[in-house]
């Protein structure tokens, strides 16, 4: 079956192009867990800001800046890390699947294909991970995170904290652009095989 | 049924090969063979006129419609 290919000097262009994409993408999905993981070992060295910030603070943006009380402690314990950690690795985890379908993504723009249906089920996959991910973010990070960043604190101190914050936004709205960038694809790609089909 | 394909008896006919023929009409053997398996959606006027020109023959030579049922359902609809 005949296939329509971009010229030569884009293909190459493409497949050198995505040969560092994949590299780099390949490296950022296993960094962010690492950081992620990283991040809740050196949770006592962290700048109060932080975790503040983590726990619903005012860095969080519109409509939790009144969230944490600026004064609230913070009891850093190798259960509120361990807790923490695997809480942060549901979302850590939907980050890593995201970067592997880049990785997979770019690996079919190295070898030249660049309207297959795996490319469409890859951007499906992607932007349903996305929709995972923002959803994660805008409903359960900042309770889950007040929750247990207050943990081992004393009775009466600890947090449950809820908000929305704009800087969810971006990623909801690339998430559903993918999921519909899938579908027009989809279409395409049933458009491409009907004009493979014309001798 | 509907439009029925007779490439494979031209061919015959002419004694020529998939490779040869494609050749000779500028188009993919795999592409030639699409049409003549019958699995094509659509052919180009050009490709028709070439392969006409190739295997010294007219369009109807090639290309035969036979009636089905299915044709039959089709026009009532």
């Amino acid at each position: 079956m005949s296939t329509r290919p971009a010229t030569s000097n884009t293909r190459q262009r493409l497949a050198r192009v995505s040969r560092i994409l994949q590299n780099v993408s390949r490296i950022g999905m296993w960094l962010w867990p690492a950081l992620t993981i990283g991040g809740w070992l050196i949770l006592e060295h962290l700048p109060k800001a932080q975790l503040q910030t983590l726990a619903g603070g005012p860095d969080l943006g519109i409509g939790s800046s009144m969230i944490c009380d600026p004064a609230m402690e913070f009891t850093i314990t190798w259960k509120v890390k361990f807790v923490g950690m695997v809480v942060s690795l549901v979302p850590a985890t939907l980050q890593f699947l995201f970067m592997r379908q880049w990785v997979a993504l770019f690996g079919l723009y190295r070898e030249g294909r660049i309207f297959a249906t795996e490319n469409v089920r890859c951007f499906a996959r992607m932007g349903r991970l996305l929709l995972g991910l923002s959803i994660f973010d805008i409903l359960l990070s900042t309770p889950i995170h007040s929750l247990v960043l207050t943990l081992d604190n004393p009775p009466g101190k600890h947090l449950l904290s809820f908000g929305l914050s704009s800087d969810h936004v971006p990623t909801l709205a690339a998430g559903i652009a993918m999921v519909v960038i899938a579908w027009v694809m989809e279409e395409g790609c049933k458009l491409r095989s009907e004009a493979d089909l014309v001798v | 049924m509907g439009v029925v394909v007779n490439l494979d008896v031209m061919m015959a006919r002419r004694k020529v090969r998939l490779g040869e023929l494609a050749a000779r009409v500028g188009i993919t053997e795999a592409n030639l063979s699409i049409l003549k398996t019958g699995k094509a959606k659509a052919i180009r006027f050009s490709t028709l006129s070439a392969l006409c020109r190739e295997l010294e023959c007219q369009p109807g030579d090639i290309l035969e419609w036979r009636f089905s049922p299915e044709d039959d359902a089709d026009a009532d609809e």
